[in-house]
C-alpha cells in the first residue's frame, strides 16, 4: 500500500533522459540503474518537491587537445580552440537547471608528437578567457604530464554563458621551437554545483 | 515528485555520461555495491512500515461476545528515529569500483531516505571504472520529509475485522483482496488472536478492568510495473511480514476505554528489483532483507458513543507508533 500512490509516477523517469544520440548509447546501459533509481522514487512521498532546490556536486576530468602547427623556428605560439573541439560542460550540469558553483580544481599538461625531447617555455592557459593562476615558466617534457600547481581555483561561474568552454594556450619559449607541429593535451579536473 | 525522481536520476545519469568513464564496467563492477548502498539508504523504510503495520490491531483489551463484532479503519504513522537519519558507509563493504573520493577517509555517513539534503551532509561518492577513470557525486539526499512535516514518518493503512468467538476470544483479520492493474498489485492478509487472560485467574476475574492477550501475524505484498507494456516482467516488489504478541488491559470509564499494553514486536521486510536488464546477466538482480524487532508498550483511548468507536494510542518501541482507528463495535 505504501506504493500505490506513487506508482503513477514511473514512465517520468523516461523523458527525463534528453541526451545525445552518443549519450543514448550510453545510456542503453544504464537500464538497470534506471531501475534501480526508480526504487527510490517510487518509495518517495509525493510532498518532497515543495521543498527548495536540492544541490548536487559533481566531479569530473575533461581532457582537450590542442593541436600547435607552424611553430617551427618560432619563439611563440598562441592557440585558442575552436567552439566544436572546446570542453563540453554540459554532462556536467546533467538534468539540473542550472550551475551554483562551478571552477576548475586542477590543470595536468602534456605535450605529445613534440620531435624535441622538451619544450621551456612560459605558458599561460586560460579557460573561457580567464587565465589560470600559477608558475607560467615550465618545462614540458614529451609524452609526459605536468600537474600545474594552481594558487587558486579557477571560478568559471561569471563568464560561463554556454556549456560550452574554449580554452587558449599562449607559449613563449627561450629558444626557437624545434617542430611544426606538435599537441598540448590539457586535462582539467572541474568541479560543479548543480541545482535542480 | 518529478523534480525528486530527476534528482535521484542525476547521480547515475551524470556519472554514466561523463567523457572518462565507461559507466558499463561500473555497473557490471558493482551490483554487490548498489544492493549494499541501497539497502542502508531504503532502511528506514522497509523498517519503519514493518512497525507501522503493527499498530491498531487493539482498542481495548475487553473481547467481544459470541459472534459480537467490530470494523475499523486503521491509520498508524511509525516515526523514525534520528538514528535512521543516516547509515555508515565504509570503503571496505564496496568494490574499488565505489569508493568514498576523500583517500583520507575510510568510512562516512550517508543520508538515508529521511536523512539531510545539505550538501555538506553528503559525502562525495567516487565511480571509478575499470580503466583507472573516475567521476564523483554527491550521495543521494534525503526525501526532506522530515524538513517539510517536521518528522520522518511511515504511514500505513489497514481495513480490520473482528468477530468474537467461544471462551472469550476474537479472531481479527485484515484482508485486502488481491488488487491487479496494469501497473500494480496489491494485498494484504492478515489476521489475529485476542483472548481473554482474566477468566482463568481466580480472584482477578471480579475486578473491574479487562485483561487478554493478543497476538498477531500480517502480510503485505505489493509490485509496482515499471514497464509494464514492453517488459512486463520488470518490477519492484515490496513485501511486509509483521509479528506481534502484547499483554493487553483496558478499563471503561463512561464513553471512554483507556487500554495499553506490553509485549514485542517484530518484522521481516523485503525489497525485489524483479525482471531481466540490459547489461545486467543475473534477472531479478537486487534484493533486499530486512529483519527485526523490539519490545512494545503502547497506551490508548478509545472513545465510544452508540455503535462508533474513535481511538487513538501511541507505541513506544524502536520506531514510535501513533495510530488511529475508526469504525464501530457490537457486543
Amino acid at each position: 500500500m505504501l506504493l500505490l500512490p506513487f506508482v503513477r509516477h514511473k514512465f517520468i523517469s523516461v523523458s527525463l533522459l534528453k541526451i545525445t544520440n552518443k549519450k543514448q548509447e550510453i545510456m542503453t546501459k544504464l537500464n538497470f540503474m534506471k531501475s534501480v533509481v526508480l526504487l527510490f522514487a517510487v518509495l518517495a512521498f509525493s510532498g518532497c518537491e515543495e521543498n527548495g532546490p536540492i544541490q548536487f556536486i559533481a566531479v569530473d576530468e575533461f581532457e582537450i587537445t590542442l593541436p600547435i602547427s607552424g611553430a617551427k623556428n618560432e619563439l611563440s605560439f598562441d592557440y585558442t580552440s575552436p567552439a566544436e573541439s572546446s570542453i563540453d560542460i554540459s554532462e556536467l550540469l546533467g538534468e539540473a537547471s542550472s550551475f551554483v558553483e562551478l571552477y576548475v580544481e586542477e590543470l595536468t599538461v602534456t605535450l605529445e608528437d613534440y620531435s624535441g625531447n622538451k619544450i621551456a617555455l612560459d605558458l599561460e592557459v586560460s579557460a573561457l578567457g580567464l587565465p589560470f593562476d600559477y608558475n607560467h615558466s615550465l618545462e614540458l617534457t614529451s609524452g609526459i604530464a605536468t600537474s600545474i600547481d594552481l594558487k587558486n581555483t579557477l571560478d568559471l561561474l561569471l563568464f560561463l554563458s554556454s556549456t560550452s568552454i574554449p580554452v587558449t594556450v599562449k607559449g613563449e619559449s627561450s629558444g626557437i621551437l624545434a617542430d611544426d607541429n606538435f599537441t598540448l593535451k590539457l586535462k582539467l579536473k572541474i568541479k560543479g554545483i548543480v541545482e535542480m | 515528485m518529478k523534480k525528486y525522481i530527476t534528482i535521484l536520476f542525476f547521480m547515475i545519469c551524470s556519472a554514466s555520461s561523463f567523457s572518462q568513464v565507461e559507466f558499463g564496467s561500473i555497473l557490471e563492477g558493482t551490483l554487490g555495491d548498489a544492493q549494499i548502498l541501497l539497502k542502508g539508504y531504503v532502511r528506514p523504510i522497509a523498517e519503519g512500515f514493518g512497525y507501522s503495520v503493527n499498530g491498531g490491531w487493539f482498542t481495548t483489551a475487553k473481547t467481544h461476545k459470541l459472534f459480537g463484532f467490530d470494523f475499523a479503519i486503521v491509520t498508524s504513522a511509525a516515526i523514525a528515529p534520528s538514528s535512521a537519519e543516516t547509515f555508515t558507509f565504509n570503503n571496505s563493504d564496496y568494490s574499488p569500483n565505489l569508493q568514498l573520493d576523500n583517500s583520507n577517509i575510510s568510512s562516512a555517513e550517508l543520508p538515508t531516505f529521511f536523512g539531510s539534503q545539505e550538501l555538506e551532509d553528503r559525502p562525495l561518492l567516487a565511480f571509478t571504472d575499470n580503466d583507472g577513470n573516475s567521476v564523483s557525486t554527491s550521495a543521494l539526499p534525503g526525501s526532506g520529509l522530515g524538513h517539510a512535516i517536521g518528522f520522518n514518518a511511515v504511514p500505513s493503512a489497514v481495513i480490520q475485522v473482528g468477530v468474537g468467538l467461544f471462551k472469550n476470544t476474537d479472531l481479527k483479520i485484515r484482508f485486502v483482496p488481491k488488487q491487479a492493474a496494469s501497473e500494480y498489485e496489491f494485498s494484504s492478509f492478515g489476521f489475529g488472536i485476542q483472548h481473554d487472560l482474566k477468566q482463568w485467574i481466580p480472584f482477578v476475574k471480579r475486578l473491574p478492568f479487562d485483561v487478554s492477550a493478543l497476538v498477531a501475524w500480517n502480510d503485505v505484498k505489493s509490485k509496482a510495473f515499471l514497464d509494464a507494456e514492453d517488459n512486463p516482467t520488470q518490477a519492484l516488489e515490496f513485501t511486509t511480514n509483521t509479528f506481534l504478541f502484547q499483554i493487553l488491559a483496558s478499563k471503561k470509564l463512561s464513553i471512554f476505554t483507556l487500554y495499553g499494553g506490553v509485549g514485542a514486536s517484530s518484522y521481516t521486510s523485503d525489497v525485489n528489483l524483479l525482471g531481466n536488464y540490459s547489461n545486467v546477466s543475473m534477472p531479478d538482480p537486487i534484493s533486499l532483507n530486512y529483519k527485526g524487532g523490539s519490545m512494545r508498550a503502547n497506551l490508548g483511548l478509545t472513545m465510544k458513543i452508540l455503535l462508533f468507536n474513535l481511538s487513538a494510542d501511541y507505541a513506544v518501541q524502536e520506531y514510535d507508533t501513533f495510530s488511529v482507528t475508526a469504525g464501530f463495535s457490537f457486543r
